[in-house]
């Protein structure tokens, strides 16, 4: 089995603590030919995103031991360039606003349109680094 | 007689004749038994002195018909005047051999009455014919006496056995003894348990005014006859009473009542205790005869029997209604069962709870019965099983009672042997739960009932959390969908990675469809299911489903599951609903502290392999520190918003499994709730909470 990958696509960072959606996730982005890296715990995303250049990350907010919120703050220090896309399962006001004046470029409830979920993260791709 | 012979010899001179009647007369005159001979006319030609003593009269010309009058004979019922065709005598002349006819006589010499056997036989000829007849009749007045002394005797024995009453049984007695001599009155009296003092036990013919003195009187060395005879335990003979010492103090009482001899003697139990005197009194100044030390002997044993008998009567009844206050002061039924004579006693609130009737006499199979039929059988193997161990039963079944009533019982016996082994009795008591039983049917429903508006209430706070668990599984099926079509599209895509998104989604399908049925559970109204649990996968798929509430309330629930805890027989949905209600308190608990300080621990650990363990612990403010335990009790809240009725729900499910729920302050900060619930041994088998 293999997933093609379009060469010189640039990396898409995932983190979700749900396996599965994880994976599904890691399908969605490489079906459009996105180079995707995932990440079961938002602690190993940090830790990379401090010692790798990180043009996109899709998160989750609401995951165990460190919350969404709690990685995009961290995330704003590390690597401010960043853009993020927030997915969540949860609708809950407090956390969009804050999330949103945290810094992400866009805000998916799940399940969320396919269609616009590739168009943010294309947006985003193209718009990291500048 | 061997001159009969010669007497009929023709060849005999007149003279010889002669002499041979003088003999035949001196023997007549001399015979204790009455003779009487008479001819076929019923002219009575011999009738001896002992027939004159015997019958009170001389021979008569009246003739057969009359006899029964003249000579007072009677039937043995004392009273039927002796059918005169079948009197010994007319029967004999009618040619008749008669054997041992008994005969009551009664004339002015004998008042009493005499008591006689007749035996009778015809006269014939030489050639046959009959010429008259002959009869002998033997006073056996004596020998019917003493048979009807026996014969009362019996009777009173009887009684005693028949558990008559004590006044009746000696009553009787001192007729019996007061008919066996003439002018002989008698009394029994019983020495009180205090042995100091006397009460009336029976003297039917003593005036009323000496019965009254004497009863109550105190027993001493110098009191009458009887009151002496029971202070020194020997016989007292006091011959005449007008000049005894020992009847001062009666003597006035004495000579009203014409009394002037008193002999009593002691009534010794088995064991030689006193338990009364009898007396015999006379009017005339003398000492007992042996016949009246004889007839002493027997009213004094056969008295002691009686009064020793009543007495443990009196004991067994007084332990009985000791036992049956106690019982029924304790809403108990008291009961003992004689299994080998298949016969039983209950008490009275015994006989209520049965529906038995207080007369009714009780069988183990009629009380048996009432037991209701689906559980007879199960009733009786295990009380037989106790039986046949000498051990205790103990059954919690239902009673079917006339007209279709039925009632909850638990019964509780022990089996008691005798010396030798044999199975004695069952004892036991029997208390009527019906009321209980009601009462928890009824918290039963109030339980589910409110459990089920508890977890409505839990499913405003928790459907975030299953629109959350919800939600992933749709996400995946939407993105593998999404990524499925956009591969096909690009015409590119693995077989085996367009299997592999397909394989998920289906995954995925499947656990929204578990979500969707733990909400179901969680809201559907059913009653009870036990089956086996594994605690450690309850409290794992719990935690999953609060996580949400967890993250949102940014706190941490660390589980420290023991791979060893045995499994519980439990409702899987009840169980849940108590790990939840903890979790949420422990979640409430903790709600003024700072994020990092937010700490639930849920460990679980076997205590022996007896007990499942499962404790919550927070690091919140605690509980009161004087009564922790108040946490439990009904609307007590320290929350502002909560209603107080989590922990009492919690508290109830637990003990409707047989388990216990302990709430404590932790010694460093917070509060932990131990529930421990009973293990099932040697159960291997798991079924997972899902």
């Amino acid at each position: 089995m293999s997933i093609p990958v379009e060469a010189e696509a640039s990396e898409v960072c995932v983190v979700d603590d749900d396996l599965s959606v994880l994976k599904s996730m890691h399908y969605l982005l490489a079906s459009e030919g996105f180079k995707v890296r995932t990440f079961n715990k938002a602690a190993d995303f940090l830790a990379h995103a401090s010692t790798h250049d990180v043009p996109v990350v899709v998160t989750d907010i609401w995951m165990d031991q460190v919350t969404g919120l709690e990685v995009l703050a961290r995330l704003c220090a590390i690597s401010p360039k960043t853009r993020v896309i927030v997915i969540t399962a949860r609708e809950d006001l407090a956390a969009r606003a804050t999330a949103m004046a945290i810094g992400p470029v866009a805000f998916f409830m799940k399940p969320f349109n396919d269609e616009k979920f590739i168009a943010a993260v294309r947006d985003a791709l193209s718009k990291s680094g500048k | 007689m061997s001159s009969d012979h010669k007497k009929a010899e023709p060849s005999h001179t007149n003279a010889e004749l002669s002499r041979s009647n003088e003999i035949l007369h001196s023997i007549l005159s001399d015979m204790g038994d009455a003779v009487i001979v008479a001819d076929k006319d019923e002219n009575i030609v011999v009738f001896n002195p002992a027939a004159e003593r015997m019958f009170g009269a001389r021979a008569t010309d009246a003739k057969s018909h009359e006899w029964s009058q003249r000579y007072r004979a009677f039937l043995p019922d004392k009273v039927t005047p002796f059918p005169s065709q079948e009197l010994p005598l007319t029967r004999s002349i009618r040619g008749e051999e008669v054997n041992n006819i008994e005969m009551f006589v009664r004339h002015k010499n004998a008042p009493y009455g005499i008591w006689t056997r007749i035996t009778g036989r015809p006269l014939r000829s030489s050639n046959g014919d009959v010429l008259g007849g002959v009869i002998v009749c033997r006073d056996i007045t004596e020998i019917k006496e003493e048979e009807f002394f026996r014969a009362g005797q019996s009777r009173v024995l009887e009684m005693i056995a028949a558990d008559a009453p004590l006044a009746d049984v000696l009553t009787r007695l001192v007729l019996l003894m007061e008919g066996q001599a003439e002018g002989l009155r008698c009394s029994i009296l019983l020495l009180n348990r205090d042995g100091k003092h006397v009460r009336h036990g029976a003297a039917p013919n003593l005036p009323e005014a000496y019965v009254k003195a004497v009863n109550g009187a105190a027993i001493g060395p110098r009191n009458g006859s009887c009151g002496t005879a029971m202070y020194t335990r020997r016989p007292v003979v006091v011959t005449d009473v007008m000049t005894d010492p020992l009847w001062s103090d009666y003597r006035e009482l004495a000579k009203i009542c014409g009394l002037r001899a008193c002999w009593s003697t002691p009534i010794l139990s088995a064991q030689g205790d006193v338990l009364g005197s009898f007396a015999m009194y006379r009017e005339e100044t003398r000492g007992p005869r042996p016949e009246e030390t004889r007839l002493t002997e027997i009213a004094t044993h056969i008295a002691g029997i009686a009064i020793e008998r009543q007495r443990q009567q009196e004991i067994l009844r007084e332990r009985e209604a000791r036992i049956s206050l106690a019982a029924e002061s304790a809403d108990l039924a008291f009961w003992i069962l004689y299994p080998e004579q298949n016969t039983a006693w209950m008490s009275e609130k015994g006989r209520l709870i049965y529906g038995f009737d207080s007369n009714l006499p009780l069988t183990c199979d009629l009380i048996l019965s009432r037991v209701h039929p689906d559980e007879r059988a199960a009733v009786k193997t295990a009380y037989d099983r106790s039986c046949a161990l000498y051990g205790t039963f103990e059954s919690e079944h239902r009673l079917l009672l006339p007209y279709g009533k039925t009632r909850w019982v638990i019964m509780r016996g022990r089996c008691l042997k005798d010396e030798e082994g044999n199975l004695l009795e069952t004892i036991g008591v029997t208390l009527d739960v019906s009321a209980q039983k009601q009462a928890d049917l009824q918290l039963q429903v109030q339980r589910e009932e409110m459990a089920h508006r508890n977890r409505v209430s839990l499913m405003g706070e928790m459907t975030a959390s299953f629109a959350h668990e919800l939600n992933q599984p749709h996400t995946v099926i939407a993105n593998n969908a999404s990524a499925a079509r956009r591969f096909l599209e690009r015409g590119n895509i693995d077989p085996a990675l367009l299997q592999q998104l397909l394989q998920d989604m289906v995954a995925d399908s499947q656990r929204a469809g578990e979500v969707i049925r733990g909400i179901r559970s969680l809201v559907r109204k059913e009653a009870s299911v036990h089956t086996l649990l594994d605690l450690n996968s309850v409290i794992t798929e719990t935690v999953r489903l609060v996580s949400t509430d967890v993250l949102s309330r940014e706190s941490v629930v660390t589980s420290e599951l023991d791979p060893q805890l045995p499994q519980v027989k439990a409702t899987l949905v009840q169980i849940q609903q108590v790990l939840l209600n903890l979790i949420i308190n422990a979640l409430d608990a903790m709600e003024g502290l700072p994020p990092a300080e937010r700490r639930i621990i849920i460990s679980t650990r076997s205590d022996k392999g007896d007990v499942a363990e499962v404790s919550v612990r927070d690091f919140g403010t605690g509980l009161p520190k004087d009564q922790p335990d108040k946490v439990f009790d009904h609307f007590f809240s320290t929350k502002q918003k909560g209603m107080g009725m989590g922990l009492t729900i919690v508290r109830s499910i637990v003990e409707a499994h047989g388990g216990t729920i302990v709430a404590e302050n932790t010694p460093e900060r917070g509060a932990r709730m131990i529930v421990r619930l009973p293990a099932v041994r040697g159960q291997t088998q798991t079924i997972a909470a899902a």
